[in-house]
């Protein structure tokens, strides 16, 4: 008898062992989960089949900026913007009489409305259970106003991205477009003049001399204007190399040789030795200098003007200058000088030729060299164009 | 004697073309696109191809990509004929297997020079 009695005794201390242990393990479970919950970065929210509020984490109360005691038992529709809050009415009548969910299972974007009274921008998660035949709500919310930004400014990247590419592809095509009948202008008229087929007359050899010089003319406008646009558009850059200075500019002078013959001007240089070599895009550099050399000869006396080409190391920057002795610059007419399109007096203008922009594109590759450019002059006695350029560049100069 | 192809779909520059390179007593064949152009390059092998860049259906760039590709091709001069003249471009003919480049409108006396040097190497 006393051994069934102590068995029972110790069945039952077995069994409240066990209860306690089924317990604790409840209680650790329910430790654990909580713990989850509590510490999750997103708003979880609980709410019955009415919309009202059961549980609310921490997240929730950083989201929204209630604590718990304040929206516990509260119906769903504070935390909507009142604008909306009609057509989540019909959304949760709809839910109740069909049972069938809107969004249940999916995730979506919408407003909600803060205690402050701001609004901020959420994604929702939005699951649902049943216990018995009562149907529970649960959300998980997540403030996604930082990545609607980057969405945005991605978008806005793209839509420059795609703007800048068409505008690169018509610069482009426009080249090609324009260079394309220029070819046969220039290319038949070559062909005639070097008498490929066939002598010439002398007035015959007049007129092609007269369409080349139109065709030509015309070719240097096309790539001023290109080139200026290109410019503007930012999509020009410079291949930066180290440079031979007097080999460079022994290089474009003898790109002017011929029409300083032919307008009786001599070509001088002052070369300093010490200058030997600077970091420039070569092409430009080339075209900086030959297009004032071509200026000065240009607006040079009729017969025997002068052009000197000067250079000297200043420290960290090379000064580059090229003089003519010509009909000189008003002081007035110094700040037109570099504008586009603008020719001093169009009486001259027409005489002189030339596309009224080659000042206006040397002074912007100066400038994106991170140099300077001015000039100095006495009218009817001569000018000075006088450009500093860094001896050492920034690599990869792209320009603004 | 040099076997030239010149691929050019211009009527104006091809007439052009033609007449400098009569005019400098060379001989060649013509096609008027990509796909005529690597018809022909497989048909016979030629010395010297004259590729102009903008060409309909299929562009030069792409057309001496597969001939370069093809065989016996390897070692054979395209010199691409182009209006297009903006920076970049020709580090894009030059990856593509361009060996060379003629920009339009022409410099004839370049392009004289240029074709001296690459029909110079007569076998």
């Amino acid at each position: 008898m006393i051994k069934m009695i102590s068995n029972l005794l110790f069945q039952q201390k077995k069994t409240e062992r066990s209860n306690e242990a089924i317990v604790e393990m409840a209680k650790e479970s329910e430790e654990h989960f909580h713990s989850i919950i509590q510490s999750a970065n997103d708003a979880i929210i609980t709410a019955d089949s009415k919309g009202d509020i059961i549980f609310w984490n921490n997240g929730a109360q950083n989201l929204f900026g209630y604590r718990d005691e304040e929206v516990k038992g509260k119906n769903l529709t504070f935390l909507i913007p009142e604008r909306y809050r009609d057509a989540h009415q019909k959304g949760m009548e709809r839910l109740l009489s069909t049972g069938v969910p809107h969004f249940i299972g999916k995730t979506v974007e919408l407003w909600g409305l803060r205690k402050d009274g701001s609004e901020v921008i959420i994604e929702l998660s939005l699951s649902t259970w049943k216990t018995g035949d009562k149907v529970f709500y649960s959300g998980i919310l997540r403030d996604i106003t930082e990545r609607k930004y980057l969405e945005k400014l991605h978008l806005e990247n793209e839509r420059l991205a795609y703007a800048s590419k068409a505008k690169n592809d018509f610069l482009s095509n426009m080249s090609h477009e324009l260079r394309t009948p220029l070819n046969a202008v220039l290319g038949f008229s070559e062909l005639l003049k070097m008498k490929k087929v066939g002598n010439l007359t002398e007035k015959q050899e007049e007129y092609v001399d007269n369409i080349r010089y139109g065709g030509r003319h015309l070719l240097n406008l096309i790539s001023d204007i290109l080139d200026f646009s290109k410019i503007d558009a930012g999509k020009m850059e410079l291949v930066i190399e180290n440079i031979s200075v007097p080999e460079t500019l022994n290089k474009s002078i003898v790109m002017v040789e011929e029409i300083a013959k032919k307008n009786a001007v001599s070509l001088k240089e002052e070369l300093d030795p010490e200058l030997e070599f600077i970091e420039a895009d070569k092409q430009r550099f080339t075209q900086i200098i030959f297009n004032l050399l071509s200026n000065a000869i240009k607006f040079n006396k009729k017969k025997g003007g002068t052009v000197t080409v000067t250079t000297k190391t200043e420290g960290d920057m090379a000064r580059f200058s090229v003089s003519d002795t010509g009909i000189g610059i008003k002081e007035e007419d110094k700040n037109k000088l570099f504008k586009d399109f603008e020719q001093l007096d169009s009486g001259i203008s027409r005489k002189y030729e030339g596309t009224g922009l080659g000042l206006a594109i040397t002074k912007k590759l100066v400038e994106m060299h991170g140099g300077k450019i001015w000039v100095d002059s006495e009218f009817g006695v001569g000018s000075t164009f006088t450009f500093l350029l860094p001896k050492k560049a920034n690599k990869g100069e792209k320009n603004t | 004697m040099t076997k030239l192809l010149v691929v050019e779909d211009d009527f104006m520059d091809s007439r052009l073309i033609c007449d400098i390179l009569k005019a400098q007593g060379l001989t060649f064949h013509y096609a008027k696109d990509g796909i005529e152009a690597i018809d022909m390059a497989r048909k016979m092998l030629y010395d010297l191809i004259l590729m102009d860049i903008k060409l309909p259906r299929m562009d030069g760039i792409e057309t001496t990509r597969i001939i370069k590709n093809m065989t016996n091709y390897k070692k054979v001069p395209v010199i691409a004929l182009t209006a297009y003249a903006l920076e970049g471009d020709k580090e894009r003919f030059l990856a593509a297997g361009l060996d060379d480049y003629i920009s339009k409108p022409f410099d004839i006396s370049d392009m004289i020079k240029k074709l001296e040097k690459y029909c110079s190497h007569d076998q």
